[in-house]
């Protein structure tokens, strides 16, 4: 009986580290962990059939999870509209390439464009998480970005000295389309 | 992100294991702890877990959501069946006084398409999550 009380402390101290924890993986990695005690307590009092479902779920459902959206937050989507070598997604270069690739370095972000063509979106869910897209305006680049985005303010003492570049910034709604 | 040649590995060789111990858990849902739900969320962690390390196993999304459809017709009609041989919806085809081998049949049948259903139904979900926008 004394290793459920050891388990149980352990738990709890587990539990004090998730919240009070400041990197995300780690806490992912101690979130399963916590499944993993849970599951053998729950074995512990005589409930096999549980302890199976919260080691299959929680220890490894659900951290995959939480990494797949820690990895997707790591990354700054633009969406391009225009068709010349301002920005070139293939080759990776062009002016406009090189700017952004500096901005999402300055941030630790992973650059990814996109050229706008219907059969190119796929999948359930529509592309919705645009931070950038990339309009072409006599002879101008209009960058249209959200404007509750912070990082926004830094792109825009970035192209200052950039003619060709215009940014926009607008509401969150108005990305949608 | 960067995934290192140590994880790699690991999924690579835990991968069959994984699998074979899930449909364990499926088959012997009747006479030991598990059953459909909790083998066929093994079986689809087995196949999630090749995300991580770069494979992509799944081709065809639309294909898994109509096979997960099939099978849940397929539970249902299994559990219509014993309106036909006792009169009663939703319980054991077999009468109460039939032996405890014949009675079985039922359980393992039912745990099988569950676990399909769980298993399919899982793997369409995050596949659609990982694939979004790609």
């Amino acid at each position: 009986m004394s290793i459920i009380i050891y388990l149980q402390i352990l738990l709890i101290i587990i539990s004090l580290v998730i919240t009070f924890g400041k990197d995300n993986l780690n806490m992912v990695i101690f979130f399963s962990v916590f499944s993993l005690i849970c599951a053998s307590l729950y074995y512990f009092y005589r409930a096999p059939d549980l302890a199976l479902a919260e080691a299959a779920i929680g220890s490894a459902i659900v951290p995959l999870i939480f990494i797949i959206t820690i990895s997707k937050q790591r990354e700054f989507m633009v969406i391009c509209n225009i068709e010349d070598d301002f920005i070139n997604p293939k080759s990776k270069e062009g002016e406009g390439y090189k700017l952004l690739s500096d901005f999402t370095d300055y941030y630790n972000l992973k650059l990814v464009v996109r050229e706008n063509k219907e059969d190119t979106i796929y999948g359930v869910f529509r592309v919705r998480n645009v931070d950038l897209s990339v309009k072409k305006k006599k002879d101008k680049y209009i960058f249209e970005g959200k404007s509750t985005s912070i990082i926004m303010n830094k792109l825009v003492q970035m192209t200052k000295e950039c003619s060709k570049v215009d940014i926009l910034l607008v509401e969150e709604e108005q990305m949608d389309d | 992100m960067k995934t290192s040649e140590i994880l790699t590995t690991i999924c690579k060789v835990l991968f069959p294991f994984v699998l074979s111990y899930g449909l364990y858990v499926i088959i012997n849902g009747h006479i030991s702890p598990g059953g459909g739900f909790q083998g066929g969320a093994i079986l689809a962690t087995a196949i999630l877990i090749n995300y991580l390390i770069g494979i992509h196993i799944v081709e065809d999304v639309g294909l898994l959501v109509k096979v997960e459809k099939y099978t849940f017709i397929v539970i249902m009609l299994l559990a219509f069946v014993s309106l036909f041989t006792r009169g009663e919806l939703f319980t054991n085809f077999f009468s109460i006084q039939s032996s405890i081998l014949q009675k079985r049949i039922f359980l393992i049948l039912m745990n099988f398409f569950i676990g399909i259903k769980v298993a399919t139904g899982l793997i369409a979900i995050f596949s659609t999550f990982i694939e979004e926008g790609e």
